[in-house]
């Protein structure tokens, strides 16, 4: 029995949006890793992830995000992380430094953008 | 008789009395013979006469006796006519002042004889008539007198004598016999005889015909008189004419006679007397009055024409038996109708031609006779009364009187057929009514048989032949309290009564009660003489209505008096309905109206004390409200009494509010009810309400309604008369009170006092209540003074709750300070906004009408503002606007009085604020060390003094406890706490050792001019060591209750107060305070009791704080509560308590398993929040932890699979286990309260490199290094301690501080 998670998927111009909620640790990140995955397509020009309604997120949650940003821009889609504003999950973002390595945005819209554009 | 004429003496020329006769021997008190007699004696001894009146008297006496006389005179020198002589003298013997006679001297000759006559007349005593005839006769014409000689044959008579009879001056025996009447002559002229043989003086009473033919009744005395040698001479007599007198004495006799007779027929024509009893009685009468021989009473027969009935008097029988009488034979058949109403007169027979008449002479002998006709009905043949004579003579005056006695007879017949009439006929009951409720009954003793008429069969509303026929069987209808007295008074035990008389009450059908009279008579001649009367007649009448308003008088005199007492309408009202009952009703209340339906009152009485209190039970209810029954109530001068006869459903319904109404009125029974509104000036007042139970059966009834109306008229009056007076008082009152307040506020009173003072002036003269509510300016109202005028309600009020409220609620006090206007609250549904717990109170005390009045807003912004609240609950008065601004005259008035009252309070109260605000409005909450403290001010308002406590966590983990108590009071003292505790605050961060804190403490006390003396105990405790460092300056010893041993006191090191002394020394005491101690430090409020030593206090506080489990939160506010409790302590008290009790350590052991990850962060962070972390900080901390259970999941085992465990303890600094960590300079100031958190997460695997997670893993560390102070990971040894062990430290700084 995993954690309790959300996914939901959903497409705006081409651009998949998965919105991420409850927790995510390392008993969901495979599970979460392999539902994104199949949604990506040839037509798909890219990805925004949307954590702002996550309340949990440890190091494999990390590595998900770190996986999937790898894997688009592998075969030249865009990806983009709608980050939450504050909280754990906030936390864990700025301890991991993770805009360094992607990009973040305040909102999902933006995110879309960053990531279609960037395809 | 002895005033009779007729006192004679004869007297000789020498001055002897020769004779006198017994009339004269009575009037001079002597006898007329021997020794001290009259005769022979000198005439002047007789008389007591002064000497010259002697003289003249013996002049005249002897001129009588001797004169000659005239020549020509009568032959026998008989009467001598010269005019008398008369003097007025007193006689010897009688020596009674006044009892002087008139004498006259006249003369009279007998032969050779002559001699002085002296007529004796008293002057006084005498009767009138006889008097005034006697001396007329005397004076101007002597008494008729007479003298004989020795053979007693031969009479000579005076002039006097002659002149009265009209017969000459000297008659033989004979001729003197013939004159007396035949009926007397016998008998006179035998006594006559027989004196004059035996020599005996003699009177005789006769008849004597005078010459005009018509005779007189004369008094004739005679006396035997003697010569001067002693011996018998003759007779000497006088002859007085007493017709007059005998006449009289006749007419009065006829009078009464006539009158008893009036009576005897006006009585039967009462009764069913037959008629024949009425003819019977009027022939007796007749005959008794007329001295007739025979009177008869005749009644035609309509049938038989010739033939009459007949009732005869003694002297006459008829000839046939069977009382008829051939018609044609009586005298008066001759005649008309119309000549026998007149009356018909023969005055003598034997003038008659008729052929009747001399039948009637020769058949009876009747001389004369008359008849008149007794008027009757007309139409119908007259009865006739017939009187006959045997004598010729029967005049005009007869027959006048004989018309009178017919018209007497004739109405008593009339009057009786009448009744026979109306007894046979259907129209009797009718009649009866509109005649007065009369009946008839008749009961014959021996038969016992009575017959009781329909009139009185009506009155007792029974059917015809119901009331039965004997009195025993009517008597069942009689009410069984009355039936014995009924009893006694109709059947009286004394045979020889005549009449009788009673009253009872009997009972109709219906149920209706009435009272009847009952008066009866005996027939007369109903049996022989001597017996109980046999036949008796008595009338009944229906007095009900005169019963009720003799009740009604009697009631109405008993309330006059009351009336026009000048009790309260309280007393009168009372006392009006306990004399109604039982009298008018059987219960009697009477409701006034209140100008609000709470105000409404009622008073009451019942004969049943138990109906009249279920009744006040539903009157309590206030449901039960009669004025229903007057829906136009507000339509004065319309209203008149409502008579409910028979009191139905609909009525009940009508009043009643509610089912449980309609229950009580049942149970109450009421039938029947008058309803009479109270007016007084056009106003209504409320209502007299009478009320009838069924029991009795009676109703009221129309002529009811009068009493009543005249109850409620008397009622009305008086309250009214009441209220007028209470109006007047009341009016004075208002004047006493602005007076009363004025005085108050020249009177030098504390202010408190003078406020008390203004609240009593007002009470009870202006309201029943006075309650002051006061409060800061845009802070809370709360009630501050109460006067009541009932001590009960007081005592109430000051149990009851005083929440404060805001000066924006909406209760009305509140109201009343914004808007700066009275409100008037008249209602009781408005009362219901003033939603507080003495509000309520009031409205169920009865409070009924309330004035709230704002007091001028002062100048100044801080002042206090104030609310007066006048309250009424008599519910006769009420506020009327002069109320209204004679409240806020009052309240202007009295503003100088609290106003200077507030600003003590203010003065208080900022002390208070003052103390509360330097006190810690927070603890801090150290993990394993819980603080509790409680401040109670001493005497309201009075004693806010200097007690306090604090305390200080310092960086290094330790905490400083302190309790001290300043001398003073009020804002000084709460002053110099300030300081103090200030001061202690900068000395604990230098450096917290106790005895150096009170060191400089006191040095620095010292150095302030205006500072007090103060105690101070200080405890520094180390949750890491569990030992703490006390020391005191002259402060009480603390407690400390071990978590296994009985409470001791701490050694308290015995300074001297601060600033006592600059020499005072302070040392510190080391004490263990381990886990589960716990310390109470305190003032001295908590131990001190009146009378008691101070021991006595610290067993207490000692034994109370014993007998506590573990520790209560507010462990020090129990304490409190379980020592002082509701007593207001004399002095301020503050307590504080510590309690040690470090929280337990988390410690886990969970499959090292993805899926158990979300279980352990959910237990670590359960535990962090229990033991007080800061959830943010507990969020971080969680997220390091996880991540390492997270890698003892990825890289401890292999496919068998272990277990991770999971190890968290938190502690204090001092006990940390790692070394302080570097802090910001801005955390060096003064610490909150910080604990070490340390973390072991254990596998028992090998510890394998990094997997599949690639580049990307690795991030595990980085989080838990960000997150946490430190993390140390011991791979551990391959071969005899298998497993990696991570731990985590951070000093977490979240927990509460102050």
């Amino acid at each position: 029995m995993s954690t309790a998670y959300e996914l939901r998927l959903d497409t705006a111009g081409g651009v998949l949006v998965a919105a991420l909620g409850g927790e995510v640790d390392l008993s969901n990140v495979d599970e979460i890793e392999d539902r994104i995955a199949r949604e990506v397509g040839p037509e798909t020009t890219g990805l925004a992830i949307d954590l702002r309604e996550l309340t949990y997120l440890d190091s494999s949650g990390v590595r998900l995000l770190l996986n999937l940003n790898d894997r688009l821009r592998g075969v030249r889609r865009g990806f983009a992380v709608a980050r939450a504003r504050d909280g754990v999950v906030a936390r864990v973002v700025e301890l991991v430094h993770l805009g360094d390595e992607m990009t973040l945005t305040d909102d999902i819209e933006g995110a879309v953008e960053a990531a279609g554009g960037s395809g | 008789m002895t005033s009779l004429p007729g006192a004679v003496v004869l007297v000789d020329g020498d001055l002897v009395v020769w004779s006198a006769n017994p009339a004269a021997a009575e009037l001079l008190g002597r006898p007329v013979d021997g020794p001290e007699g009259i005769t022979g004696r000198p005439v002047l001894d007789l008389f007591a006469l002064g000497s010259t009146r002697a003289v003249t008297f013996a002049a005249a006496v002897r001129g009588a006796a001797r004169r000659p006389d005239p020549p020509g005179g009568a032959p026998g020198g008989l009467l001598a006519t010269e005019p008398p002589t008369t003097f007025t003298v007193t006689p010897s013997a009688v020596r009674t002042p006044g009892a002087s006679l008139r004498v006259s001297v006249g003369h009279v000759t007998m032969g050779d004889h002559r001699f002085a006559t002296l007529v004796l007349d008293p002057d006084e005593g005498a009767d009138g008539n006889a008097r005034g005839r006697f001396t007329g006769q005397g004076a101007d014409a002597p008494v008729p007198l007479w003298i004989t000689g020795v053979d007693a044959t031969t009479t000579w008579y005076n002039a006097a004598w002659s002149e009265m009879t009209g017969y000459p001056a000297r008659l033989d025996l004979d001729e003197w016999a013939d004159l007396i009447h035949p009926d007397d002559r016998d008998a006179v002229v035998a006594a006559y005889r027989d004196a004059v043989s035996t020599r005996r003086a003699f009177e005789l009473q006769y008849r004597l015909r005078s010459a005009t033919g018509v005779a007189r009744h004369v008094l004739d005395r005679g006396t035997p008189y003697r010569d001067h040698h002693g011996r018998y001479a003759g007779w000497v007599g006088s002859t007085v004419d007493v017709s007059e007198l005998v006449e009289a004495k006749d007419a009065l006799a006829l009078r009464e006679h006539r009158q008893a007779a009036a009576s005897m027929l006006g009585r039967m024509g009462l009764g069913p007397a037959p008629i024949e009893e009425i003819r019977q009685a009027a022939v007796d009468l007749l005959h008794a009055e007329l001295h007739t021989d025979a009177a008869d009473y005749f009644t035609p027969i309509d049938d038989l024409p010739d033939c009459v009935l007949l009732a005869h008097a003694s002297g006459f029988r008829p000839d046939r038996a069977g009382g008829t009488f051939p018609r044609h034979q009586l005298f008066w058949t001759r005649a008309s109708d119309d000549d026998l109403a007149d009356g018909l007169l023969v005055p003598d027979w034997r003038a008659e031609t008729e052929l009747v008449a001399g039948t009637f002479v020769a058949q009876y002998g009747y001389r004369s006779s008359m008849a008149v006709a007794v008027p009757g009905e007309t139409g119908r043949r007259p009865d006739v009364i017939v009187v006959h004579c045997t004598r010729p003579g029967l005049g005009p005056e007869e027959l006048a009187h004989l018309r009178y006695l017919a018209q007497v007879v004739g109405a008593a017949a009339t009057e009786r057929r009448t009744t026979r009439a109306l007894l046979d006929r259907e129209t009797v009951l009718t009649l009866s009514m509109e005649a007065g409720r009369m009946g008839h009954w008749v009961w014959d003793r021996t038969t016992t048989e009575a017959h009781f008429s329909p009139g009185l069969e009506a009155i007792c509303g029974r059917e015809p032949g119901e009331l039965g026929n004997r009195w025993r069987a009517f008597s069942r209808f009689i009410l069984p309290s009355d039936r014995w007295r009924a009893r006694r008074e109709l059947f009286p035990a004394d045979p020889a009564e005549t009449e009788v008389h009673t009253e009872f009450r009997i009972t109709k059908p219906d149920g209706d009660e009435r009272w009847l009279e009952i008066r009866g008579r005996a027939v007369p001649g109903s049996s022989p003489p001597g017996t109980p009367p046999r036949r008796w007649v008595g009338v009944a009448i229906d007095v009900t209505e005169q019963k009720a308003a003799e009740r009604e008088a009697r009631v109405m005199a008993g309330l006059s008096d009351l009336f026009a007492s000048r009790h309260g309408f309280d007393t009168i009202l009372e006392r009006v309905v306990r004399a109604v009952v039982p009298h008018l009703a059987d219960t009697c209340s009477i409701h006034l109206v209140g100008d609000t339906p709470t105000a409404r009152r009622w008073w009451l009485a019942d004969t049943d004390p138990e109906v009249q209190q279920r009744i006040d039970e539903a009157q309590a209810r206030r449901d039960f409200d009669p004025l229903n029954l007057l829906p136009d109530l507000d339509r004065p001068g319309h209203h008149k009494p409502i008579l409910l006869g028979e009191i139905t459903d609909a009525d009940r319904r009508r009043v009643a509010r509610d089912d449980r109404d309609l229950e009580l009125f049942g149970r109450h029974g009421a039938t029947s009810a008058i309803v009479a509104p109270l007016e007084a000036r056009g106003r209504v007042l409320g209502l007299l309400t009478l009320e009838l139970r069924g029991t009795t059966g009676h109703r009221y009834a129309e002529t009811d309604l009068r009493a009543a109306e005249e109850l409620a008229r008397r009622v009305a009056n008086a309250v009214d008369n009441a209220r007028l007076e209470r109006d007047a008082r009341q009016a004075r009152d208002r004047l006493d009170v602005l007076a009363r307040v004025g005085n108050i506020l020249t009177v030098s009173l504390d202010s408190d006092a003078r406020l008390r003072a203004v609240a009593q002036a007002v009470v009870p003269s202006f309201a029943d209540a006075c309650l002051i509510h006061s409060g800061p300016a845009g802070g809370n109202l709360k009630l501050s003074h109460v006067a009541t005028a009932d001590p009960k309600l007081g005592e109430l009020v000051a149990a009851a709750p005083h929440p404060t409220f805001s000066m924006e609620s909406d209760v009305r006090p509140a109201e009343a300070l914004r808007s700066g206007r009275p409100i008037l609250l008249e209602n009781p549904a408005e009362f219901g906004r003033l939603d507080t717990p003495l509000a309520r109170l009031m409205v169920d005390q009865g409070m009924h009408s309330s004035l709230i009045v704002p007091m001028p807003v002062p100048d100044d912004p801080d002042a206090t503002l104030n609310v007066m609240s006048f309250l009424l609950f008599d519910p006769t008065r009420r506020f009327s606007h002069e109320d209204v601004a004679l409240g806020v005259e009052l309240a202007r008035r009295a503003a100088p009085a609290l106003e200077h009252a507030a600003s003590y309070e203010r003065e208080q109260h900022t002390a208070e604020v003052l103390q509360r605000n330097l006190l810690p409005d927070r603890l801090p909450s150290l993990p394993g060390v819980t603080f509790s403290a409680c401040y109670v001010p001493g005497l309201a308002g009075v004693s806010v003094g200097g007690d306090w406590y604090d305390v200080l966590p310092l960086t290094d983990g330790r905490v400083l406890l302190a309790v001290g108590d300043v001398v003073g009071l009020g804002i000084p003292a709460a002053t110099n706490m300030g300081r103090i505790r200030t001061v202690l605050q900068y000395c604990a961060l230098e450096d917290p050792d106790p005895a150096t804190v009170l060191a400089r403490l006191n040095a620095y006390l010292r150095a302030l001019p205006d500072a007090e003396m103060a105690t101070l105990a200080l405890l520094l405790y180390d949750p890491g060591s569990e030992r703490g460092l006390l020391a005191s300056a002259g402060h009480l010893p603390p407690l400390l209750r071990p978590a296994d041993g009985p409470v001791r006191q701490l050694p308290g090191g015995g300074g001297a107060p601060l600033r006592a002394s600059a020499a005072s020394r302070y040392e510190n005491q080391e004490v263990e305070i381990g886990s589960g101690s716990t310390v109470v430090l305190y003032t001295d409020g908590i131990v001190e009791r009146r009378g008691e030593s101070l021991d006595e206090g610290f067993a207490r506080l000692s034994r109370v704080l014993e007998s506590v489990d573990g520790a209560p939160d507010d462990l020090a506010g129990h304490l409190v509560e379980r020592i002082i409790g509701d007593r207001t302590p004399p002095d301020d008290t503050a307590v504080l308590t510590m309690h040690v009790c470090p929280p337990a350590d988390l410690e886990l052991s969970r499959p090292a398993r993805p899926e158990e990850l979300a279980r352990v962060r959910a237990a670590l962070r359960r535990w962090l929040g229990r033991s007080g972390a800061a959830d943010d900080e507990a969020a971080e901390v969680v997220l390091a932890v996880n991540e390492a259970v997270a890698n003892a999941v990825i890289h401890a085992y292999g496919i068998g699979g272990g277990e991770v465990m999971l190890s968290a303890r938190l502690r204090s600094p001092a006990r940390a286990t790692v070394p302080e960590r570097a802090r910001a300079p801005e955390r060096a100031t003064l610490p909150p309260g910080d604990m070490e958190l340390e973390v072991v997460v254990r596998d028992t695997g090998r510890w394998r490199p990094p997997g599949r997670s690639g580049s990307n893993g690795g991030r595990g560390f980085q989080m838990m290094r960000g997150l946490m102070d430190e993390v140390a990971v011991d791979p551990g040894e391959h071969e005899t301690a298998p497993g990696t062990t991570v731990v985590l430290r951070r000093r977490l700084t979240g927990f509460p501080t102050p």
